[in-house]
C-alpha cells in the first residue's frame, strides 16, 4: 500500500503546509516510504490506535490537569501516526537550533554579569527590568560549571513555505522530554515495521547525555557527585515526567522539603542523615525555589538554595533567572545580538515580531494588527494571546488603545498559520494543526546537542492554539537518518574519577512513602481475603448464614470494612454492607479506600517503581474505578478475587524486582508490620471462642492467611486448634506466621541507619525468643496455657505499634507536621 | 545647614508563641557608604547567636546579612548599631533648574541602538511600586507641560503631604497604592510608593530609600514624623543633577537628618529583616529605633568609603 487512508475530510486549509501531501496530491517522499513499509488499513490503525491506548494505560502516562475534578491525572494522549522529517532537513534545523541555544546561553551570561547588550542599546532594559523573571538576587554569579542554560526547548511551527520557525522559547525547566521519550518507546513498539524500514534516529542516549552533563558539571573535589531531581510533587501537571526521569537517571525524585541549605550547602535529609548534594535537576520554577529570596509564600522551595547555587556550591540546571529569556519580544531582537556576540547571521527564523515598546515597531505592529496575534511581552497567566481577526470592532479599538498607553507590555506577532498532519480520530484519519518541540543539551563544550526527535503537539478543536492544557494529542516525532542509525559518540566528561558503584540515598519522606506502601498493600490484601472469605461463607447453602461467627465480623470490623453489626443481622444485610462500600473510594470504610491509600502513595515514590510495577498498581485502582458502587454478590467477589491477584503480583515484584536498599527495607518493615498485626489478632479475635467453634472457624483462620494449604499438606486431617496456632504463630518456615515477621522485623531494624532503635529491637527479640522457647519446652502442650498465648498475641500488637511509631519518630521527615512560615519587619 | 555624627541603634525582636526550631534570615540593616554619609562603625548583633552568616553586596550596591540559626528559640532579636557621619548638601537644590521633565522621560525611552541610562531600571513598575492610569492622572496635575522635573517632583510632594493623612494602622505592607490613593492614607513606606508609582507612570525613573531620621531634632525643629521606626522615602532621577531624594511624609527634601540604609525598586528590595521560620507557630513583633547625636570620640573616623569589618 502507497496511500494514507486519508478520510474525505482531510482537508487542510488554505495556506497551510500539508506535512503528507504535496501540492500534486501525491505523498511526500518519506510518507510515501512510511505507507510503503507499514499496513495502513483503517483497521489496522484502529487496532494500532487501540494499542497505544493500552500502553498509556498501563505504563500510567497521565498529565495532570488542575481544571479536571474528577481525580487529578487525565491519560496522556498519543496518536498512532508520527511526524516525520527527512535527514537533510532535520541537519539544517538542528545546526540553527544549536545556534540559537549558544546565543541564548551567551545572553544569559551578559545579562547576569557585564550587561553590555543593554548598554550598547541591543535588548532594550524594559524587557530585562519590566521582566519578573530577570532576579537580581542571581545576577553576579556564576554557575559552578559556567553553563546557564542546561535544557533548552523550542517551539517550532512551520509556515505556508514549509519552513520551519521559532515560535516559543524554554529555558526555566522545560518540560516534555519525558513525554517524547515514553512517546517513541510506544511508537516503536506499536509500529516496528515502519520504525524499523524508516531508519529513525534513536533518542537513548538522551538519558546518558544528561547524567554525564551533571556529573560532568558538579561542583566536588572527586568522588561521585550526589544529583537529585526536584519537583514541585505530585500535583504538578507533569509529575509523571518528573518521576519518569529520575528513574530513567537514578537520581533520587526529591520536593522541596527533602532538601535543607547549611553553611550555603545543600543536603537531603535521609534516612541515614543529610547527605550533601551537588547537582539538582529542578522542575520547579523560579519563584517557588526559595522563600527567603523569591516567593515568600511558597512552601515548595528550600530557604537558602539560591545562596548556595551563588556560592558555587550546586549545580542547578537550568541556573536561575533563565526565564527572562522566554519573553517573546526577545525574538525580535536576537538577530543583531547574534552578528554583535557571534559575527553570525541567525540561522532558523522566529515568527516576525514587534515588540511595541519600541516606537517604530510599534508603527508596524499597528500595521498589521488587523492580521496579527497580541500576546503579553511578560510573564501573565491571565492573558491569552488575542487573535485580533476574531476580535469585533469595538474589541479591536480597545486593543489598538491599550498598545497606546502601555506599549512595553505587549508584542504583536504576524499570524502563523500552522502546517496540518492527520490524526487518526473517530475512526479515520482527520486533519490537525500541528507544532514541534525539540529539546537541546548542554555538552559541557560551549555547543549544544539535539534531541534527534521531539514532542509534537496537535491541536484539540480549537485551530489556532497547540497546548496540552487545552485538549489537544501528541506525536511522536521521527528524525530519519542517511546512514544506518548508530548510536551517538558520549559527551566528553571533565577528568573524574570512575564513579563507584553504592547505594542511591532514600530520603526520610521516600521512606516514609514506602513505608506506608508495604503497610497499604498489605492492609488491602488481607483486607481482600477477609471479605472473600466472609462472603463465601456467608452464602453458602441457600442464604442461610452457615459459618457466620461473631469472630468474622470483628475481623472484618477491626479491618475497616464493616461497621460492627447488631446482633441480629441477617446474613444478607450484613452481605449488602460488606458489599456496598467496596468501591467506594472516599469512604474509609472499604477496600477501595485501601487500595487507592496505596496508589497514592506509590504516586509519590514513582520513581523507585518499575513500570511492571506501576502497571499492577494502576490495573488494580481501576478495577476499583467504577460508574456504580452497588455490586452484586457475584460481581463483588469477581473483583475481589481480581485484586488480590493484583495485590499479590505487587508483593512478587516487591521481593522478586527491588533492589535491596533503604527504601525497600522500610516497604519491607511496612509490610511485615502490617502482617504481624493482622496475624496476631486474627488470632486473637478466634481464642476466646476456640473451644466451641468447629472445624469451620478454624479453616477460616488458616484460609485468611492464605495457610490451608500448607496445613492440609502437613496434617491432612480436619484443622485442630493447636496445630493451627503452631502454624500461624510460631512456625518460622510459614511466611504468614507471627514469628516469621518477627524475625523479619528484627533483621530489618538491626540493618537501619544507625542502628538507633535498640530499645524496640530488644522488644521484637524478647518476643521472638518467646515464640521459639514456648515450643520447645512445651511439645503437645501449648504455651502453658490460654493466658500464655494470650501475652504472646498482645505482645505481637504492642510491638508492631510500638514499632511503626518509633520509626516514625526517628527516620520519617514530618514536612508536614511542622509549619514553616516567613517572618517580615 | 550643618554636618551630624549619629548614633543609630535599630532593634527587632520576634517573640514566638511555640519553638523556633530553626530559621533563616536576610537583614538590610547596614547603612551605605556614600559621597554625603560615612558610616563610622558598624555592628549586627544576633540573638540566639547564628550558625552561619554570610554578608554580600547585592544587586543595588546594598550591604546585605544572610545568617541561618540552628538554636531552638522563642525570642529572636537582632540589633544594628551604627556611627554615621551625614555631612549636609552645601546649598539647598534650585528647583528650576535641571531640564523639562518630558526631556528626561524620553531620555529613558528606549531607542534601538541609543544610549542607555542605568536610571531606566526604575522606571518600570515593580512588585509594590506599580504604574496605573490613575497614578499617571494624579500626577498630571504637578508635571505641567515643559515644567522642570525637580520643581514638578517636589510639587507633587507637596501635594501627597497635605492631601493624605499619616495614620499607622490604616495600611499594611500588601495595601497597594492604588488603594492608598483612593483613600488618601497611609505610613511613610505607602506614600514612598505612591510618588514612585506616579513618576514611574509618567515614564520617569524613581527608587525607594529605607533609612533613619534623627529621633528628637535639633533645637527650635519640629520632630519629624516616622522618627521612632524606620523610615522610608523616595529619589527620583533628575539629570544633571543625578538622584534627588524626597520624603512626602515629611514634605521635606532629605539634607543631614536622614541617615540612608538601602535602596532598590521598592520595599521588597530592601525589607530591613525577613525571614524563613520553621516552627514558632504565632509571632508578635517589635521594632525600637533610636537616632541620637553622638560625640566624636565615639567613632574613631573609618577610612572613606569602607566598612569596618564586622566582628
Amino acid at each position: 500500500m502507497t496511500e494514507l487512508p486519508l478520510s474525505p475530510d482531510y482537508v487542510v486549509p488554505d495556506g497551510h503546509f500539508d506535512e503528507v501531501r504535496a501540492d500534486d496530491g501525491a505523498l511526500r517522499q518519506p510518507w510515501a516510504e512510511f505507507a510503503a513499509a507499514t499496513e495502513l488499513r483503517a483497521e489496522y490503525l484502529s487496532e494500532a490506535q487501540k494499542r497505544v491506548a493500552r500502553q498509556i494505560d498501563e505504563n500510567g502516562v497521565t498529565y495532570n490537569v488542575y481544571a479536571t475534578a474528577d481525580g487529578w491525572q487525565r491519560p496522556w494522549s498519543l496518536d498512532v501516526l508520527p511526524l516525520i522529517v527527512k535527514a537533510q532537513e532535520w541537519e539544517r534545523l538542528g545546526r540553527g537550533l544549536r545556534q540559537r541555544a549558544r546565543l541564548l546561553n551567551a545572553v544569559a551570561t551578559d545579562l547576569y554579569g557585564p550587561q553590555t547588550l543593554l548598554r550598547d542599546g541591543l535588548v532594550p532594559p524594559a524587557l530585562v527590568f519590566r521582566h519578573p523573571g530577570f532576579l537580581r538576587a542571581c545576577h553576579g554569579a556564576r554557575p559552578a560549571d559556567g553553563v546557564f542554560l542546561h535544557l533548552v526547548a523550542f517551539d517550532l511551527a512551520r509556515g505556508a513555505d514549509g519552513e520551519w520557525r521559532v515560535v516559543g522559547t524554554r529555558t526555566q525547566a522545560p518540560s516534555g522530554v519525558g513525554y517524547a521519550l515514553e512517546n517513541r518507546a510506544i511508537m516503536s513498539r506499536v509500529l516496528p515495521d515502519a520504525f524499523h524500514a524508516l531508519r529513525v534516529h534513536a533518542l537513548s542516549s538522551f538519558f546518558r547525555e544528561l547524567r554525564q552533563m551533571l556529573f560532568a558539571g558538579a561542583p566536588l573535589n572527586g568522588g561521585a557527585p550526589h544529583v537529585v531531581v526536584l519537583t514541585p510533587g505530585p500535583y504538578n501537571e507533569t509529575y509523571f515526567e518528573h518521576a519518569y526521569l529520575a528513574r530513567q537517571l537514578g537520581f533520587p525524585l526529591v520536593e522541596g522539603g527533602d532538601l535543607t541549605v547549611r553553611d550555603d550547602r545543600v543536603y537531603l535529609k535521609t534516612v541515614s542523615g543529610l547527605r550533601n548534594v551537588h547537582a539538582v535537576l529542578r522542575r520547579l520554577d523560579d519563584d517557588y525555589c526559595d522563600p527567603l529570596e523569591m516567593r515568600s509564600d511558597s512552601t515548595l522551595g528550600i530557604p537558602g538554595l539560591v545562596q548556595a547555587w551563588r556560592a558555587g556550591h550546586v549545580l542547578v540546571a537550568n541556573a536561575f533567572g533563565m526565564s527572562v529569556l522566554e519573553s517573546p519580544a526577545l525574538l525580535a531582537f536576537l538577530p543583531p545580538i547574534c552578528e554583535r556576540l557571534f559575527g553570525e547571521t541567525l540561522e532558523t527564523p522566529a515568527i516576525a515580531t514587534w515588540w511595541c515598546g519600541e516606537t517604530a515597531a510599534l508603527d508596524d505592529a499597528r500595521r498589521r494588527l488587523a492580521e496579527g496575534v497580541i500576546k503579553p511581552a511578560f510573564v501573565d497567566a491571565s492573558m491569552e494571546p488575542v487573535f485580533v481577526s476574531d476580535l469585533d470592532a469595538n474589541a479591536r479599538r480597545e486593543w489598538a488603545e491599550r498598545l497606546g498607553t502601555t506599549p512595553d507590555a505587549y508584542v504583536v506577532e504576524e499570524f502563523l498559520p500552522l502546517s496540518h498532519a492527520p490524526v487518526w480520530h473517530n475512526g479515520r484519519l482527520e486533519s490537525r494543526a500541528l507544532m514541534l518541540r525539540v529539546f537541546l543539551l548542554a555538552d559541557g563544550r560551549g555547543d549544544y546537542r539535539v534531541m534527534p526527535g521531539g514532542l509534537s503537539r496537535i491541536a484539540g478543536e480549537d485551530r489556532h492554539v497547540v497546548s496540552g492544557q487545552r485538549g489537544g494529542s501528541s506525536k511522536d516525532t521521527w528524525v530519519l537518518s542517511d546512514v544506518p542509525v548508530a548510536p551517538l559518540a558520549p559527551i566528553e566528561r571533565r577528568a573524574r574519577p570512575r564513579e563507584t558503584r553504592r547505594e542511591p540515598p532514600t530520603s526520610s519522606r521516600a521512606a516514609e512513602h514506602l513505608f506506608w506502601l508495604g503497610r497499604y498493600a498489605e492492609r488491602s490484601e488481607n483486607g481482600a481475603r477477609l471479605l472473600r472469605s466472609v462472603l463465601g461463607r456467608l452464602t453458602d447453602a441457600d442464604g442461610v448464614p452457615a459459618g457466620l461467627h461473631p469472630a468474622f465480623l470483628r475481623a472484618c470490623a477491626r479491618q475497616n470494612l464493616l461497621e460492627q453489626p447488631p446482633p441480629d443481622s441477617t446474613a444478607s444485610a450484613i452481605v449488602h454492607d460488606l458489599t456496598a462500600g467496596l468501591v467506594d473510594r472516599q469512604g474509609r470504610r472499604s477496600l477501595g479506600y485501601n487500595v487507592e491509600q496505596t496508589v497514592r502513595v506509590a504516586t509519590a515514590v514513582r520513581d523507585r517503581l518499575s513500570t511492571d510495577n506501576w502497571r499492577v498498581l494502576n490495573r488494580l485502582l481501576q478495577l476499583f474505578t467504577r460508574e456504580s458502587h452497588v455490586l452484586d454478590l457475584d460481581d463483588a467477589l469477581e473483583l475481589i478475587d481480581d485484586a488480590l491477584f493484583s495485590l499479590v503480583a505487587v508483593g512478587g515484584l516487591e521481593m522478586a524486582h527491588m533492589t535491596r536498599d533503604d527504601g525497600w527495607r522500610f516497604l519491607s518493615l511496612g509490610r511485615h508490620l502490617e502482617r504481624l498485626h493482622f496475624v496476631s489478632s486474627t488470632l486473637g479475635d478466634v481464642a476466646p471462642e476456640q473451644a466451641s467453634a468447629g472445624s469451620g472457624l478454624l479453616e477460616w483462620l488458616l484460609e485468611l492467611s492464605d495457610s490451608l494449604l500448607t496445613y492440609r499438606v502437613r496434617h491432612r486431617q480436619h484443622p485442630e486448634w493447636e496445630s493451627v496456632v503452631d502454624l500461624m504463630l510460631v512456625d518460622e518456615r510459614n511466611p504468614r506466621s507471627a514469628r516469621f515477621q518477627l524475625a523479619k522485623l528484627a533483621k530489618h531494624v538491626r540493618l537501619l541507619p544507625d542502628a538507633s532503635l535498640i530499645d524496640v529491637l530488644a522488644e521484637v527479640e524478647q518476643l521472638l525468643h518467646d515464640c521459639h522457647s514456648d515450643v520447645d519446652a512445651n511439645q503437645g502442650e501449648l504455651f502453658g496455657g490460654e493466658r500464655r498465648l494470650e501475652t504472646l498475641l498482645t505482645g505481637c500488637q504492642h510491638v508492631s505499634m510500638r514499632l511503626g511509631s518509633a520509626l516514625s519518630l526517628r527516620y520519617f521527615s514530618h514536612v508536614d507536621d511542622v509549619p514553616r512560615s516567613t517572618v517580615g519587619a | 545647614m550643618s554636618d551630624g555624627l549619629y548614633r543609630i541603634e535599630h532593634e527587632t525582636r520576634y517573640v514566638h508563641s511555640g519553638g523556633v526550631s530553626t530559621s533563616q534570615h536576610v537583614a538590610y540593616l547596614t547603612p551605605r557608604t556614600l559621597p554625603r554619609q560615612c558610616v563610622r562603625r558598624h555592628e549586627l548583633v544576633i540573638e540566639p547567636a547564628p550558625a552561619s552568616r554570610v554578608q554580600r553586596i547585592d544587586y543595588f550596591g546594598n550591604a546585605v546579612d544572610q545568617f541561618t540559626i540552628l538554636t531552638p528559640y522563642d525570642e529572636l532579636r537582632v540589633v544594628g548599631r551604627s556611627v554615621v557621619e551625614v555631612i549636609a548638601t552645601e546649598s539647598p537644590i534650585a528647583l528650576d533648574a535641571g531640564a523639562p521633565w518630558e526631556a528626561v522621560r524620553d531620555e529613558l525611552f528606549y531607542q534601538r541602538g541609543a544610549p542607555y541610562a542605568d536610571a531606566s531600571e526604575f522606571s518600570y513598575p515593580s512588585p509594590y511600586a506599580v504604574t496605573a492610569p490613575e497614578l499617571a492622572a494624579f500626577a498630571r496635575d504637578s508635571f505641567a507641560a515643559q515644567r522642570p522635573l525637580v520643581a514638578a517632583a517636589v510639587h507633587l510632594m507637596h501635594r501627597i503631604h497635605e492631601e493624605f493623612t499619616f495614620d499607622p494602622g490604616s495600611t499594611t505592607i500588601a495595601t497597594p497604592v492604588t488603594r492608598v490613593l483612593a483613600d488618601r492614607r497611609g505610613v511613610c513606606q505607602d506614600f514612598a510608593h505612591l510618588q514612585i508609582g506616579c513618576l514611574r507612570s509618567l515614564g520617569l525613573a524613581a527608587r525607594y530609600v529605607s533609612g533613619y531620621l534623627l529621633t528628637e531634632p535639633p533645637p527650635g525643629q519640629p520632630r519629624l514624623v516616622g522618627a521612632d521606626a524606620s523610615h522610608a522615602w523616595l529619589s527620583v532621577w533628575c539629570p544633571p543633577l543625578g538622584w534627588v531624594d524626597l520624603d512626602p511624609t515629611n514634605d521635606v527634601l532629605p539634607s543631614q537628618r536622614h541617615v540612608t540604609l538601602a535602596w532598590g525598586r521598592d520595599y521588597g528590595d530592601v525589607s530591613p529583616l525577613r525571614g524563613v521560620v520553621l516552627g514558632g507557630r504565632d509571632h508578635t513583633l517589635h521594632v525600637g529605633v533610636s537616632v541620637a547625636p553622638a560625640a566624636e570620640d565615639d567613632a574613631p573616623p573609618a577610612e572613606a568609603g569602607s566598612i569596618p569589618p564586622l566582628d
